[in-house]
């Protein structure tokens, strides 16, 4: 007896939820028929989920949130971030690049760590830089060589000089044998002819880890982004010894590069930008591609990406991706070269 | 005394009107988002962030700080009146405030919850001002050995933790040193235990793990004992008695002291401190028989620790722009959107706003005291909802709890794994907490050794050579020792008192 | 139903098994690693070492007390595994029908074995908590949940 009146219950309920879910449903079918039938016009027409695979806070995740507000204003749409971090940057790259559906409503947010790097310094990774749609590049960071505050070196040539005779005492922070600060300071050794396997590598979780111990004395260098390694410098606890790259950073004027200080060669540079599943519509990444150059020379914006010590740099979908195959090929080559490609 | 003056026109700065507003409006956010089961102070300010954006970057950092405060907060009060901790620092405090609640004391456990707050937060000022500088020097000298010594002190509060069995708790702590190995491995990014799934690639996390081992778990007791609600008795009064002030009081200071200072040293969150202080606590306790069964001294003390450890955060990150908790994280990234470096550069170019800033800190958490003890009435009321309705309400926030950690389902799975898994772990009784210790000290630890080992070259020597790290180990010895006595000395005293043992964790 | 088993012993197979799996593990990434003394190889080895010695302590001491674990009755055993059954099902329905839907399935099954009350009230709380979710984390705080296959 109760049994039946259960039955019946349920199916009073489910004809209910049937017909609520019914409503819904019907109203977005009907938005989703204007957007096939006038994509162009019509995108975007809900809110798009805006990926990052780190947690929040670090630099990816702030130009994310720069970005992510100035295109929801920009389109009308709620642009909403979403962190998923983890695995080095590869689990949130898979969900956006693999899981989502290609329709343009899931993008990446994308740099060196979960692209270019993860290809060069490993043999077979998760995330296959052809698993990319690059849309566009927003902005770039310099590399910062980062050492104690009281450190004996005058410069980076003496510190070059020290670590040539003394290779074996160098030691140096990365969040792992494939990470930025990896390839920072493998360019830099073979600049100087140094052979890395001799340094020594401390594993650290990322700047906020790995400034303290070089301000403690527990580790000799830092390699990180000026934007990462300032706010420690200017407490005169570690100092920034040189950039890389061919020009002072426009954050740092007053440290020279080091070529400057006669190491060339160094080329590696932190960027983050943004990219889409393969399959998703060309008109819609046109449409982003169109946005974030607006976006990128817009004086409001780039005074955001200063704040946070980024430099506002545009790139193109076509030179975006052509930098970064050539990045790729590169640290593949160097990490082959210097034996940590795993 | 420079620092005083400017915390002063601190003060006047964050007692206008309109920053008070924001100060309560954030405390108020802040609670009801914590109060939401699994979501604690890391997800509050996550998700709440860009609700702050609109605002002056003066008012939407006060109103960030008080968000953070009320989370806390809010946290707490779940951990205490469902056995569902927000975060994890609030796990030691469920360990007592739940029986509490239990036996219909929750109101007064809130109270001194509120009051253990202002208190350690009132210390962790006091101490900003006095020495922040200083002690952001004292704390660069710690190194990964330091670190590693200050881990296996750590570990020796799992002794306390047992139960009835240490070999049992050991072996609940190996197994969660286990879980968190799960992932990337930290020296050479190797995926261990992971078996080609990127889900598992990523590592287990810690949020998901506690929904279930203690909200889904505490909901399965619930049915099994076919409750009607949780709790029956009267409420009690949300003014602590005299009698709990005085127990709670040298709890509070001492709760306070401890997770200040180690607050200090970036990367030990709260979530250490708390249990420390809860440990340290059981350990002055002249009836550590009490603990784990409703001594609001149990309260105190980790919930003054875990203020005291997030005020002391703030030297690091002021001083040198170092977060030490993941929910400093978060408010760093609010800073930033704000266009604020934290760092020296902060300190000198706007003392002002740090002055400011840490001054409303302080006024979010008077406003917190204010606004919650009489709203406490609220929230035990929870207590007092039909189960029938709370528990199916409690799983569905365990599911979005889960979730919105790193908006990943495969969490949710986790969730309700150790969930069934808790359930099994009462049942035959294998305590639950040193697996928690674990799964938070097992990644730290490890990465400290792996640090100092290529620090030394492989030499294990670098632990003893250190005066700081030799002393910590030395005293983690002896603590070990007298922890492994007490336990002896408190399940005597149990037994001797009631007959029947009682299952601590 | 009082029932007396050795479980602490099952326990410390348990823990000897898992030993024995770490240990593997350790060693598969030993070979891996290829050079140096310590690595991430090094924990998992020793967790595995510590869990087997833990485990054959508990296999094999004697004088152990047992507990006497009491299970409930069957019914309410029954509606526990229920219970989980739903949860389990709601993890597996997200994908497909999109949160909304799942949750008001589960949560009115849920009511329905918990509270017990009425399918049709079951089916009001169920409404009613949905909404108000949908509100509070949906609307409010923005959270995404993936869109459902089906719907």
């Amino acid at each position: 007896m109760r049994k039946f009146r259960g039955k019946m219950g349920l199916g009073i309920l489910l004809a209910c939820t049937v017909a609520l879910g019914g409503c819904g449903q019907s109203a977005q079918t009907g938005t989703e028929g204007t957007e096939q039938t006038q994509t162009v016009e019509l995108y975007p027409t809900k809110q798009i989920e805006y990926v990052v695979p780190y947690s929040a806070g670090g630099g990816v995740d702030l130009v994310a949130r720069a970005a992510a507000d100035y295109l929801s204003k920009e389109w009308g749409q709620p642009i909403v971030v979403v962190n998923k971090a983890g695995g080095g940057g590869t689990v949130g790259a898979e969900y956006a690049l693999k899981q989502a559906r290609p329709d343009g409503y899931t993008v990446l947010a994308t740099n060196n760590s979960n692209t270019s790097m993860l290809a060069g310094g490993m043999t077979n990774p998760e995330i296959k830089i052809e698993d990319n749609t690059f849309v566009a590049k927003l902005g770039e960071g310099t590399l910062a060589f980062v050492v104690k505050g009281d450190a004996p070196w005058k410069d980076f040539r003496e510190f070059s000089e020290w670590v040539q005779q003394n290779p074996e005492q160098l030691t140096w922070t990365s969040v792992g044998p494939a990470g930025f600060s990896a390839f920072g300071v493998a360019e830099w050794l073979k600049a100087i002819g140094v052979d890395m396997q001799k340094t020594r590598m401390i594993v650290t979780k990322g700047a906020s880890d790995s400034l303290p111990k070089v301000a403690g004395g527990h580790a000799v260098l830092a390699v990180h982004t000026v934007g990462e390694a300032h706010a420690m410098a200017a407490s005169g606890k570690v100092r920034i010894i040189a950039v890389s790259g061919t020009a002072r950073s426009e954050f740092l004027p007053d440290v020279p590069t080091a070529q400057e200080q006669g190491v060339d060669g160094l080329t590696v540079k932190w960027w983050t930008g943004i990219s889409v599943p393969n399959g998703t519509p060309e008109s819609i990444r046109a449409q982003w591609e169109a946005a974030v150059k607006k976006m990128v020379n817009d004086s409001a914006f780039q005074q955001k990406l200063r704040e946070i010590q980024v430099e506002p740099v545009f790139a193109g979908s076509e030179d975006f991706t052509n930098e970064i195959n050539k990045e790729t090929e590169y640290y593949t080559k160097l990490a082959t070269e210097r034996g940590f490609r795993k | 005394m420079e620092s005083l003056q400017l915390l002063l026109s601190g003060f006047a700065e964050a007692i206008t009107p309109i920053n008070l507003l924001m100060a309560a409006v954030g405390a108020l956010i802040g609670t009801f988002v914590g109060v939401l089961p699994g979501l604690g102070p890391t997800s509050a300010i996550a998700i709440l962030l860009p609700v702050t954006t609109v605002l002056e970057p003066t008012q939407g950092i006060i109103m960030l700080a008080g968000i953070y405060y009320g989370a806390m907060y809010g946290g707490s009060t779940t951990a205490i009146l469902l056995n569902i901790p927000g975060e994890v620092s609030s796990v030691p405090t469920c360990l007592d405030g739940y029986p509490l609640a239990k036996k219909g004391r929750g109101g007064p456990a809130l109270g001194i919850t509120a009051i253990a707050s202002f208190v350690a937060g009132t210390l962790g000022v006091i101490g900003l001002v006095s020495f922040a500088p200083l002690l952001a020097d004292e704390a660069l000298r710690f190194g990964p050995p330091e670190y590693f010594a200050l881990m296996v002190l750590a570990l020796t509060v799992m002794v306390s933790l047992s139960g009835d069995s240490i070999i049992k708790a050991f072996v609940m702590g190996a197994f969660g040193f286990g879980l968190a190995m799960i992932g990337l491995g930290p020296s050479s990014a190797m995926a261990r235990f992971t078996y080609g799934s990127s889900n598992l690639t990523a590592g287990l996390e810690m949020t998901s793990i506690i929904i279930g081992l203690f909200a889904i778990t505490e909901v399965l007791k619930g049915i099994e004992e076919r409750r009607m609600r949780i709790s029956v008795g009267n409420l009690g009064s949300v003014y602590p008695k005299a009698n709990d002030l005085k127990r709670s009081a040298p709890a509070m200071f001492r709760g306070g002291v401890i997770g200040f200072f180690l607050g200090l040293l970036p990367g030990c969150s709260a979530a250490v401190t708390s249990f420390l202080a809860y440990d340290a606590e059981k350990r002055f306790s002249k009836t550590p028989e009490k603990f784990g069964k409703g001594a609001i001294e149990g309260v105190a003390a980790p919930e003054a620790a875990n203020n005291a450890t997030s005020s002391a955060g703030f030297i690091p990150l002021f001083a040198l722009g170092i977060p030490s908790s993941p929910p400093l994280a978060i408010l760093l990234a609010g800073l930033m959107i704000y266009g604020l470096t934290p760092g020296p550069v902060l300190f000198e170019q706007n003392s002002q706003f740090v002055w400011t800033l840490i001054a409303s800190m302080f006024i979010g958490n008077i406003m917190l005291l204010i606004l919650n003890l009489p709203l406490v009435w609220l929230w035990v009321k929870l207590t007092h909802i039909p189960y029938g309705i709370m528990a199916p309400i409690i799983f569905m926030f365990c599911t979005i709890g889960a979730y919105t950690v790193r908006n990943n389902l495969f969490d949710v799975l986790v969730a309700l794994i150790f969930g069934v898994l808790g359930y099994i772990f009462h049942k035959y009784r294998w305590p639950v907490v040193p697996l928690i210790l674990c799964f938070i000290l097992g990644p730290l630890m490890e990465e400290s050794f792996l640090q100092s080992m290529s620090m030394s070259a492989g030499d294990p020597r670098i632990f003893v050579e250190r005066p700081i790290s030799l002393a910590i180990l030395l005293a983690s010895a002896i603590l070990l020792v007298i922890s492994i006595k007490l336990v002896r000395r408190t399940n005597k005293r149990v037994k001797d008192e009631t007959e029947h043992k009682f299952n601590v964790a | 139903m009082i029932k007396k088993i050795a479980a602490d012993q099952i326990g410390g197979l348990i823990s000897i098994l898992m030993g024995i799996f770490c240990c593997m593990e350790a060693y598969r990434l030993h070979l891996l690693k290829g050079g140096g003394i310590v690595g991430d190889d090094t924990l998992p080895a020793i967790i595995g070492a510590v869990l087997i010695v833990l485990g054959s302590l508990l296999l094999f001491m004697r004088g152990r007390k047992q507990h006497a674990v009491q299970f409930p009755p069957k019914g309410v055993l029954l509606k526990m595994l229920l219970c989980m059954v739903f949860m389990f099902a709601q993890c597996l329905l997200i994908p497909l029908l999109g949160y909304l839907l799942s949750t008001l399935f589960v949560s009115w099954g849920l009511f329905r074995v918990i509270g017990g009350y009425a399918w049709l009230r079951s089916a009001i709380y169920a409404i009613l908590l949905t909404a108000g979710l949908y509100l509070i984390f949906i609307k409010w705080l923005q959270i995404t949940f993936p869109a459902g296959v089906f719907f």
